[in-house]
């Protein structure tokens, strides 16, 4: 039976509704969505991802412009493409205080490509957003990249954008 | 099943899993702070003099302020913290915490008690991890990738 909240079609007789868990007996269907639906089943595209001007730098730019760049937008990221614009890595902060601050004295000779995160977790803007909260749970990631089917960067889903979502809860 | 707006109303920051903090004096080197940080893969390092927490030391401070510039790596990390930092107390709400992060744009709020004692550090994946034990099904026990689907029933 077709769940009247979520529209997940579930196995005759079905107690519960497979996917978002609300009851499927008559007596007390439920007749909207929990809040909890929305911040789980949504797409991430609802969360207007795209309105982020993503950073991205190709493979292969000197470390210290990488560096520089995070510094003038401010951001605690880059993402890394090939010469076909597809997604190869991410450098965060986090690789900067891992790998070079306090070990690095000369950046130079050195590329974005040796400290970056290679073939980092991407998601697509269709999945929903309980992926990203996945990862951010499980792996602590705070940026994960939105690609397209070819792999190319379309946007980032931030550990800053969830919270905002999270805030709004009710 | 409850509501999340309920669950993050309710919930304490004591309640959460707080990560423990590198904790350094005010005249540590960039540098030893930078290795201690490393060694327990923590991504602030709170600062204390003898009265107590006088300053923050995140991963935005070492990209805006050290990475490029070995010459601060010997000098006091007090010169490159983040002064009084924003603290939240044990029975602060998580919904108070989320609230607090997003207007100043923290990830990690130190959790402090009345008599300054600092408690731990109150990170983003303790919120979203403390979340999703409230939606095991949802979220925690999702497969790697998106796209992996059963093929079958479970326990057919």
């Amino acid at each position: 039976m077709t769940c009247p909240a979520c529209g997940h079609e579930n196995l005759p007789g079905a107690d519960e509704c497979a996917h978002c868990l609300i009851s499927l007996h008559d007596e007390e269907a439920p007749q909207t969505a929990p809040a909890r639906w929305h911040v789980t089943v949504d797409p991430i595209a609802s969360l207007d991802p795209s309105t982020i001007e993503v950073q991205v730098v190709a493979s292969g730019t000197p470390l210290a412009d990488g560096i520089r760049r995070m510094q003038e937008r401010n951001v605690g990221y880059l993402l890394v493409v090939d010469e076909r614009q597809r997604l190869v890595g991410i450098i965060t902060e986090r690789d900067l205080v891992r790998k070079v601050a306090g070990i690095l004295t000369d950046a130079s000779g050195y590329t974005v490509d040796q400290f970056m995160t290679r073939q980092p977790t991407t998601l697509k803007a269709s999945e929903p957003i309980k992926h990203a909260l996945h990862f951010m749970a499980l792996e602590h990631f705070l940026y994960i990249p939105l690609v397209d089917d070819e792999g190319r960067p379309e946007g980032l889903i931030s550990f800053r954008r969830v919270a905002r979502l999270l805030e709004q809860m009710d | 099943m409850r509501r999340l707006g309920e669950i993050i109303d309710s919930a304490r920051a004591r309640d959460l899993e707080l990560s423990s903090c590198v904790i350094v004096p005010e005249e540590a080197p960039v540098r030893d702070v930078l290795s201690r940080m490393r060694q327990v893969s923590r991504s602030i390092a709170l600062v204390t003099d003898e009265e107590g927490l006088t300053g923050i030391f995140t991963e935005r401070d070492v990209l805006r302020k050290v990475v490029l510039n070995p010459e601060t790596w010997d000098l006091p990390v007090s010169g490159f913290m983040t002064a009084d930092p924003h603290t939240i107390a044990p029975d602060t709400s998580v919904r108070e915490a989320i609230r607090m992060m997003n207007a100043g744009k923290f990830r990690d709020l130190p959790v402090v008690d009345e008599g300054g004692r600092v408690l731990g550090n109150l990170t983003h994946a303790a919120i979203v991890c403390y979340l999703c034990e409230f939606m095991q099904t949802e979220v925690k026990n999702l497969p790697p990738c998106p796209s992996q689907v059963p093929q079958t029933v479970e326990g057919a």
